[in-house]
């Protein structure tokens, strides 16, 4: 892969629908190559509407995206598996598979995902795990983890294709405030290692307790703030 | 520990039971075509067509009736010999009175029948026109009294065998549609107990190809297991009917039998591939959110 400047993330006025509600008009950003990003907005701002256009679960109609080097106004629907391998999903209604173990669970993924090779699997998994700090517990079901060991196996799903961006909702959503800063430091290493992160939160502890670029869902529009 | 739910695997035994009872009748349907198409040729090679010769003549006159009637083309031939044989009246009477069980010839005096030619007739010339034409020619004979056949059996049997074939027909393909939608639904309620693995797959980036696979593994091995089931009745069917009904020995042709048990294991699995593939194409280009 060539190594760009160009950003991870580009919207130039785009409108997110809903089906055929509008729910956000004219939406302009850029997110730049490992930049953490906040969004945030109220509950039904179009936050979560406008991460599913990132990852083309809802349909780009007007306007133009560029994500992880895919156009989104113009993406074969055959290419859409393609671009969700250059993103990390984190999302609330996508949990672990809860009747396997977490190697299972990040096994899934990766044979999902064409990896064939058992060395490289392993390899990779025991990878992923040790970026989010739980390399010890492989061969555990998702039941037996703590909410916050929950949400690390969630990260490391998602980190597992190397994804130029991750996208997470309301990542520390369940968990109480010394949990979201634990998962909050493993997003910030994910960063720092050079992965974009646009998170939707409502926990403005974490904004202040780390500052960062922010966007705002306000009023059927996204500004900085 | 609960089982782990596998993608594409789902019950198999309402679509095995229904799937092998589709394909069941379908295959009994062949089978009685088969049958029926058999007991035709039957019924076409024994058709007879009777000639009653005058009274007065001569052997030398049988026999130029018989050189006669061996070069035309109609005739059936065994080997390098017509189908015709010789009946005369004598032995006609004794066939008539094994019928009637009545001695006519005591209270007539005299054997009032005539000695004939029976002569069988090709299969091609299984229609009552071509039949009409035969008498006629044959009529044109010296020292020919009267041709005699079963007149509109022909036709009748042509008549109700396209009428057995349509009926056959129509049922096999209704079968087939109530299967094929059956199969449809079933397999749509799997793939919807299974929204959230496919979910999950599909928000990892896992091509439709990739996710449809099993399903349609699990599709094929459904239509192959319930063609065997369906074959395995059959011939069960076949081999007690056999036993029970009398001449139906004769109908069976194993090798077409081995055609129709092939063509089942083929429509099985087409039946499987193709209602799992439209399914899964439905169901995959709808949006991740209308799956709940």
């Amino acid at each position: 892969m060539t190594i760009t400047n160009e950003p991870v993330v580009l919207l130039e006025r785009a409108d997110i629908y809903q089906g055929t509600k509008p729910i956000l008009a004219d939406v302009n950003f850029h997110i730049d190559k490992g930049e953490f990003v906040f969004l945030i907005g109220r509950t039904g701002s179009g936050k979560s509407s406008l991460l599913k256009t990132l990852y083309a679960d809802l349909w780009l109609q007007t306007g133009s995206a560029r994500v992880a080097g895919y156009e989104l106004h113009k993406i074969k629907r055959s290419d859409v598996p393609f671009l969700r391998r250059r993103i990390g999903i984190v999302f609330q209604d996508f949990q672990l598979l809860t009747d396997r173990s977490v190697e299972e669970n990040l096994t899934f993924v990766l044979k999902a995902t064409g990896w064939k090779e058992k060395a490289d699997i392993a390899r990779r998994i025991s990878e992923v795990l040790m970026q989010v700090g739980l390399g010890t517990s492989p061969k555990k079901m998702p039941h037996q983890l703590s909410g916050g060991e929950q949400q690390r196996v969630v990260i490391a799903r998602a980190m597992l294709n190397e994804p130029q961006i991750l996208i997470a909702d309301e990542p520390t959503g369940n968990l109480d405030p010394e949990v979201s800063e634990q998962i909050m430091q493993v997003f910030k290493t994910i960063n720092t290692a050079g992965t974009a992160i646009l998170m939707a939160t409502h926990n403005y502890d974490l904004l202040k307790n780390h500052p960062a670029r922010i966007l705002k869902c306000e009023n059927g529009v996204v500004h900085e703030s | 520990m609960a089982k782990k739910k596998k993608i594409g695997s789902y019950p198999n035994t309402m679509i095995i039971i229904s799937l092998t009872a589709a394909l069941f009748l379908i295959g009994f349907c062949g089978m009685l075509v088969v049958q029926s198409k058999k007991l035709v040729s039957i019924i076409r090679q024994n058709i007879e067509v009777r000639i009653f010769i005058d009274k007065e003549t001569t052997e030398a006159g049988k026999d130029s009736i018989l050189t006669n009637i061996q070069s035309r083309p109609y005739v059936q031939q065994i080997g390098d010999t017509a189908s015709i044989q010789f009946v005369s009246k004598e032995e006609a009477a004794i066939e008539f009175m094994e019928g009637t069980k009545e001695d006519f010839t005591a209270f007539l005096g005299e054997n009032p029948l005539r000695d004939s030619y029976r002569v069988k007739i090709q299969e091609d010339y299984f229609e009552e026109s071509k039949l009409k034409e035969i008498k006629t020619d044959i009529e044109q004979i010296d020292n020919i009294y009267e041709v005699v056949y079963q007149e509109n059996l022909a036709d009748d049997i042509n008549k109700n065998i396209t009428k057995v074939y349509i009926i056959l027909a129509t049922f096999a393909l209704i079968m087939l549609i109530i299967i094929i939608l059956l199969i449809n639904n079933t397999i749509k309620l799997a793939i919807y107990s299974q929204r959230f693995l496919i979910r999950s797959m599909q928000l990892v980036g896992a091509t439709n190809g990739f996710i449809q696979r099993p399903f349609l593994v699990r599709g094929a091995t459904q239509g192959i297991i319930s063609a065997v089931f369906a074959s395995i009745f059959l011939v069960i069917l076949q081999q007690v009917a056999i036993r029970n009904v009398e001449g139906l020995a004769q109908l069976q042709e194993y090798n077409k039998l081995a055609f129709i048990l092939l063509a089942l294991l083929i429509l099985g699995i087409l039946i499987g591939v193709v209602s799992t593939t439209q399914s899964m194409i439905r169901y995959l280009r709808m949006s991740l959110d209308d799956l709940y």
